[in-house]
């Protein structure tokens, strides 16, 4: 049972400093939010209201509270699964709960087409180093990775929903249902999400594989005979796997929020969109209780990725040293 | 009297202020001008209607009172009855027939119409009105009606089962005008059933609204069976539902898109018309110098070169302003604008004392075209000798009141609302309102003004007082523009609603 | 009788230069060669062809080389490699695949699906072969040591019962103990009927095993000693008292005492393991003793480099046993060599470049080697860029951590003699680790020799190794007396 303690000690130190980052990302949210300018109050009640009325409506919605304390009153409140109220009354968990698991559902769509993909072309590309195929992957990658994700949506957009007519141009879904049941909707917008994070990821896998591809092991292997195959699946897959984790992750978990811009673009009822229109209205519950949702999941994803490169290398796995 | 931020974002229109993709590419006829259909074609009933318009994402609601986005409104005039409403420019009975002034009682009686059923099946009483007055001006409402600074709900009495009496707080003579003017819907209060044309079948707050028709409404004039009102942020987006066919109808879409136009044979590009119109604009802040002196205000007006912004903001979708508020509403005095004049100008403000001087003006991107606007004024007030320098922030605090005082003019814009709604909005922020004794009076005379010649002559010469020394500077009548499928009919703009046409009539040809 | 191998009038270029020009050699059926040559001679780009392999940038120009008749250029016929020849290279430790575990190896190695059942008693086999006993299978190549890593090389080398074994320099990486495991192991593997191509520097070691030699390139020069220089009357620069380090909850040095006098050599000799590395890097400043004092010429200095001001640290210079990883393979020579020039001399930008051709001078190397990247030098001119970064900060001492291991015998001669002459000019002082003997009694005045983290022995190399016995001989009795004690 040796090798499992210290990877288990690792993950659960992870998980302890990941409470206390995220303790120290809610302050500085809700501290940072309610520092946004503007007052919720008098924009509310318009400049006429009575100076009385608006300390009335301050004290009714707690406003009056330092913020300290009412910082105090959010934790206590996340605790019991309570997210605050939103501007216009509804409770913040209402208001995100679809649409969590949509941005989600995206997201993972996403990187699942991502892994194959990448890993493919990034192999490809290593093992034909300089040759015509490579130059081409290398290249295409490098135009896909300047072009904004909203711009590659907008060009999906006219040339297969308005000029071919073949896929929908906006993710309308029936109400009552979910996109899972209506998955025409998801094409395009798991495409335009991919496209950028597959250049990305293609390139670091490339790089990662002909460095493997180089080292005095594999050519220890090729001079004793193995074929490429093999030698592509023991020796270069393994050592290729740690940083393509890494990678696979950070970029599916980058999806969630930072899909705010793709989802505008097909109006798909993500998080992404929701996260921007409470912002540009001041809404600051929404706020608060998305940047936590956020924050935890990127923490929660980075601490899984760390474990992973622990599993996946040996030396790492085994605690390391020799003799 | 109240008045929200909210409403006041409502007249100068709420818009997402998000990239308008350029759709160059794609599209070919440019230059399409677009088509008006007012009653050229008669709907067939039957089927059903797709329309998209902006929506508020997951803010949206059911509850008249709650959610504000355009498609929120939509929905809520087909599935809500008012007690009166508009016809084109004229008021006209819908749930009450008749609100009559009680000769020297400060109150007015109302008379409601029979025989009109609730979506549950009940009737509909006097007390379902006194039930909605007493929710809509609750101050828990998180922007209590504005009709509460007329009316005296609290203290309204239902006199039968069809009539009320309600006092007001001020001297009314159309009373019916503000109940038709101010949002102001009969509910059942938490729940979300109506007396209107279309109820709720399904609803995804922020996606879409399924509506179905209400067969036993009082009026026999809905068309379609099924009404789907789909809810997008993004205005590129509606032009693209309606460009692959998801939906038939969207309105307010970007000028940049009307302008390329779409090579679908099946759809076209439609202007909402005169009632559709919204007046682009700057108020003046008449409370300090330099335009405390009614001739620098002239000269502001004078110096703009009104073709050349529309051209440039509005694309040429409009026409040039003459300063006044509420183009296309009754008693509005359309007069022709003034020409530039830049010499005159150059006069006026040197004998304000003005030459030379820095004003401030402050603008967001409410709307798309406000900064734009707000550049190109300031270019040309360069040109008499007036040094603009702008103070653009973010939506959210554009109508910061500490903000407001201390700038000397702000982006601004209203629909063809009817005149007492737009200069009581107005009235309503101490730096947007003309501090003049006698406008002030013209415009009590026309709120109590009990027949149409008094009404008439009071509102000229509010008007002319403005035209004379007023602090809005209306440089254009921007139009609406709509994308629909050619057998698209029966869409109604009503006045100030250009965002949200009424669609109880609407349906396919 | 076909000749196994026969090599015909091979020549090879690179960059336009012949690095093999005319060789011709043949090995019959159960014969062992040995190739050697200096460094940069071909041997590894000569050893490389015989399994059908150039390296990047060699072409192939002329000649062939004929393994069992058929040519293995431009391309090997299919079961070359691994099944009528098997390859042993230089740096077990990069040989073996870090991702699988030594069976996992081993069962690939051997090309073809072996059933479930039979796996475990097939890797013990194997690795019997080598002497390795069968709890190592699971391990992983890190989790094991040097000698044991390269024994599995050749377990895997051996696993498809070749006919001709090419060896690169397999032992030059190892230690004492090691090495004489691992030659053992050849020694049996020859002596089994299986022909051996090794190419070393070392003929000593494999004079026992080998039949003939093939002298490739000029022949090597003999090696290097010189006189004693009596250092009685020189000042003290370095004084370690009581130094005890380890690592975690090991100890690996124990109450470590050494004196160090300018312009004297000291070698410190050892088993691998015993803590020698440690010393280096404790003496530098890399590696903080839990106990111990350090003193340069009477002034107490910090353990900790960081705390060293620039002139301590300039005068406490390290080189390393591997230059390639010492070396930023991504700088050239002139970028590393100017960085000791700013960081700890403070030199003016106008004087870098005549400083630079000076240090190349010193080491013997053309000041074209100054715009190369690591990757473009050999291994010796490798290290002798070491040797010049570490004396461009003009250091009083110099600790030499395995520096001519990886050398050829010339090489070594050479930069023995260089660092001679520095000490002559300079007084320069050096401390130089190694497990090598000979090369221990033929520079150094003053030896030291660690046993089980103890200085076993100290003092002058003319008394501990007296002239006429073999020097490896006396030092294994010096340790095995240490630990019988």
């Amino acid at each position: 049972m040796r090798p499992v303690h210290p990877l288990l000690r690792h993950a659960l130190s992870g998980l302890a400093g990941n409470v206390v980052l995220l303790a120290g990302l809610s302050f500085l949210v809700f501290v940072g939010v309610d520092l946004l300018p503007g007052d919720p109050i008098t924009s509310r009640l318009g400049p006429t209201a009575t100076p009385e009325r608006i300390a009335a409506v301050r004290a009714e919605l707690g406003l009056d509270q330092p913020v300290l304390t009412r910082y105090g009153d959010w934790l206590a409140g996340i605790v019991h699964g309570d997210l605050g109220r939103s501007a216009a009354g509804q409770p913040v968990t209402e208001l995100l709960s679809g649409r969590v698991g949509n941005s989600i559902l995206l997201a993972c769509l996403a990187t699942a087409c991502l892994i194959p993909l990448s890993f493919g072309f990034g192999l490809a590309a290593a093992r034909r180093r300089g040759r015509p195929a490579d130059r081409a992957i290398s290249t295409g990658s490098l135009l896909l990775l300047s072009v904004p994700e909203f711009v590659v949506a907008g060009f999906l957009v006219l040339i297969l929903a308005i000029g071919l007519r073949l896929l929908p141009a906006v993710s309308l879904v029936p109400a009552g249902s979910s996109p899972v049941r209506h998955s025409e909707v998801l094409v395009l917008p798991v495409l335009s999400l991919l496209l950028v994070g597959l250049a990305y990821a293609t390139r670091v896998i490339r790089a990662a594989a002909a460095g493997t591809l180089r080292a005095p092991y594999v050519e220890f292997l090729r001079l004793s005979g193995q074929s490429e195959r093999t030698i592509l699946r023991t020796a270069v897959v393994p050592a290729v796997l740690p940083v393509a984790v890494q990678i696979w992750l950070l970029t599916g978990v980058s999806m969630i929020g930072g899909a705010v811009l793709v989802e505008k673009v097909f109006g798909y009822p993500g998080i992404g969109e929701l996260l921007v229109t409470s912002v540009q209205t001041g809404d600051l519950a929404v706020v608060q209780a998305l940047v936590l949702v956020l924050g935890g999941a990127t923490l929660a994803v980075l601490l899984i990725a760390d474990l992973a490169m622990v599993l996946l290398t040996p030396r790492l796995r085994t605690g390391g040293g020799a003799e | 009297m109240t008045l929200s931020r909210r409403v006041l974002l409502r007249s100068a229109g709420l818009g997402a202020a998000a990239v308008a993709l350029p759709s160059a590419c794609g599209a070919a006829a440019s230059g399409q001008t677009p088509v008006q259909a007012t009653a050229s074609a008669t709907p067939k009933p039957g089927g059903t209607l797709r329309a998209v318009f902006t929506g508020g994402g997951a803010t949206e609601s059911l509850d008249p009172y709650v959610g504000g986005a355009p498609v929120d409104l939509v929905r809520h005039e087909v599935m809500y009855d008012a007690l009166f409403r508009f016809r084109g420019n004229e008021v006209e009975a819908a749930l009450a027939l008749a609100a009559k002034p009680v000769a020297g009682q400060g109150a007015f009686d109302l008379e409601l119409r029979p025989d009109v059923v609730w979506h549950d099946g009940t009737a509909f009483t006097a007390r379902d009105v006194l039930a909605s007055f007493a929710y809509m001006s609750s101050p828990e409402r998180a922007y209590p009606s504005e009709l509460s600074a007329y009316f005296d709900f609290a203290k309204a009495t239902v006199t039968g089962p069809l009539t009320l009496r309600i006092p007001t707080r001020q001297p009314i003579g159309e009373p019916a005008l503000l109940l038709a003017s101010y949002p102001a819907k009969i509910v059942k209060p938490g729940k979300s059933i109506g007396t209107g044309p279309y109820q709720v079948d399904a609803f995804a707050a922020g996606r879409e609204a399924r509506l179905k028709k209400f067969d036993r409404y009082w009026e026999k004039t809905a068309v379609s069976d099924e009404l789907v009102l789909s809810s997008l942020t993004d205005p590129q987006a509606k032009v693209n539902a309606v460009l692959s066919g998801q939906s038939d109808f969207s309105t307010d879409i970007p000028f940049t898109i009307a302008k390329t136009g779409t090579s679908n044979a099946e759809l076209e590009i439609r202007t909402a018309g005169p009632l559709g119109r919204v007046g682009f604009g700057f108020v003046l802040n008449a409370t300090k110098a330099p335009f405390k002196d009614p001739r620098a205000r002239k000269a502001v007006r004078l110096g703009i070169d009104r073709q050349a912004l529309v051209d440039s903001v509005l694309l040429g979708f409009g026409a040039p302003g003459n300063d006044l508020f509420g183009a296309g509403s009754k008693h509005f005095d359309s007069r022709e604008p003034l020409a530039r004049d830049v010499d005159q100008a150059r006069t006026l403000l040197k004998d304000a004392g003005a030459a030379g001087a820095t004003v401030v003006f402050r603008t967001a991107e409410y709307e798309i075209g406000y900064n734009a606007s707000t550049q190109l004024v300031a270019e040309q007030l360069r040109e008499l000798g007036l040094m603009v320098k702008i103070d653009q922030v973010g939506v959210p605090e554009f109508f910061d009141v500490k903000a407001l005082g201390q700038t000397d003019g702000i982006v601004f814009s209203i629909g063809a609302l009817p005149l007492p709604v737009t200069y009581s909005r107005l009235a309503a922020y101490p730096t947007l309102g003309l501090p003049d004794a006698e406008l002030k009076t013209a415009l009590g005379a026309a709120l109590a003004a009990t027949d149409e010649p008094a009404r008439a002559k009071a509102w000229a010469t509010a008007q002319q007082i403005m035209t004379d020394r007023g602090n809005t500077v209306v440089w254009g009548q921007a139009d609406t523009l709509s994308i629909a499928r050619k057998s698209v009919a029966g869409v109604e703009t009503r006045a100030g609603q250009e965002k949200y046409p009424y669609l109880g009539r609407a349906g396919l040809a | 009788m076909t000749a196994l191998l026969e090599v015909q009038n091979l020549r090879l270029t690179a960059a336009g230069r012949a690095i093999v020009d005319g060789v011709s050699f043949q090995v019959e059926p159960g014969e062992s060669v040995a190739i050697t040559g200096p460094s940069g001679a071909g041997k590894t780009t000569l050893a490389l062809t015989v399994l059908g392999h150039l390296r990047d940038g060699v072409t192939h120009d002329g000649g062939q080389v004929l393994v069992d008749g058929r040519p293995t250029l431009p391309q090997p016929p299919p079961e070359l490699r691994g099944g009528l020849v098997g390859y042993v290279g230089q740096d077990p430790g990069n040989s073996l695949n870090p991702y699988a575990r030594v069976a996992t190896t081993l069962l690939r190695v051997t090309a073809r699906s072996v059933p479930r059942p039979q796996r475990s008693a097939l890797v013990s086999e194997l690795l019997a072969r080598v002497g390795l006993p069968t709890e190592l299978a699971q391990r992983y190549p890190h989790q094991l040591s040097g000698g044991q890593q390269q024994r599995v090389v050749i377990a895997a080398a051996l696993a498809r019962n070749p006919r001709l074994l090419v060896l690169d320099e397999p032992t030059t990486a190892l230690d004492l103990v090691a090495k004489a495991e691992v030659v053992a192991e050849l020694r049996r593997v020859s002596d089994a009927g299986i022909s051996l191509l090794w190419v070393t520097h070392d003929l000593a070691s494999v004079e026992t095993v080998v039949d003939r030699v093939v002298t490739i390139g000029e022949p090597t020069t003999a090696s290097y000693s010189h006189a004693p220089v009596a250092t009685a009357a020189r000042e003290v620069v370095l004084t370690a008292t009581g130094v005890t380090a380890g690592y975690g909850h090991t100890s690996v040095l124990r109450a470590v005492d050494l004196e160090l006098r300018s312009g004297e050599l000291l070698a410190v000799l050892g088993a691998s393991g015993v803590g020698k590395s440690t010393l280096a890097r404790v003496l530098t400043g890399l590696h903080r003793p839990a106990s111990g004092t350090l003193a340069h010429r009477g002034e107490r200095l910090p353990w900790d480099v960081r705390r060293r001001s620039r002139a301590e640290r300039a005068a406490i210079q390290l080189v390393g046993q591997n230059p390639a990883e010492a070396l930023h393979p991504r700088q050239t020579v002139r970028t590393a060599l100017t960085r000791p020039l700013v960081r700890l001399r403070n030199l003016p930008t106008a004087e870098h470049d005549g400083e630079i051709k000076l240090l190349l001078d010193a080491v013997q190397l053309p000041i074209e080697v100054a715009d190369r990247l690591p990757g473009e030098l050999s291994g010796g001119m490798r290290q002798r860029v070491a040797l010049a970064r570490a004396l461009a900060a003009r250091p009083e001492v110099i600790v030499c951590d395995e520096i001519t291991s990886a050398l050829d015998s010339s090489t070594q001669s050479a930069i023995l003699r260089m660092l001679d002459e520095l000490r002559a000019e300079l007084g320069l002082a050096v401390v130089l680790i190694t497990h090598d003997a000979d090369v221990a009694a033929s520079v150094s005045d003053r030896l030291l020799v660690l046993a089980s983290g103890r200085v076993a022995r100290t003092g002058a190399t003319a008394d501990l190794l007296p002239p006429g016995e073999s020097p490896e001989e006396r030092v294994r009795h010096l340790l095995i007396d240490h630990t019988d004690l």
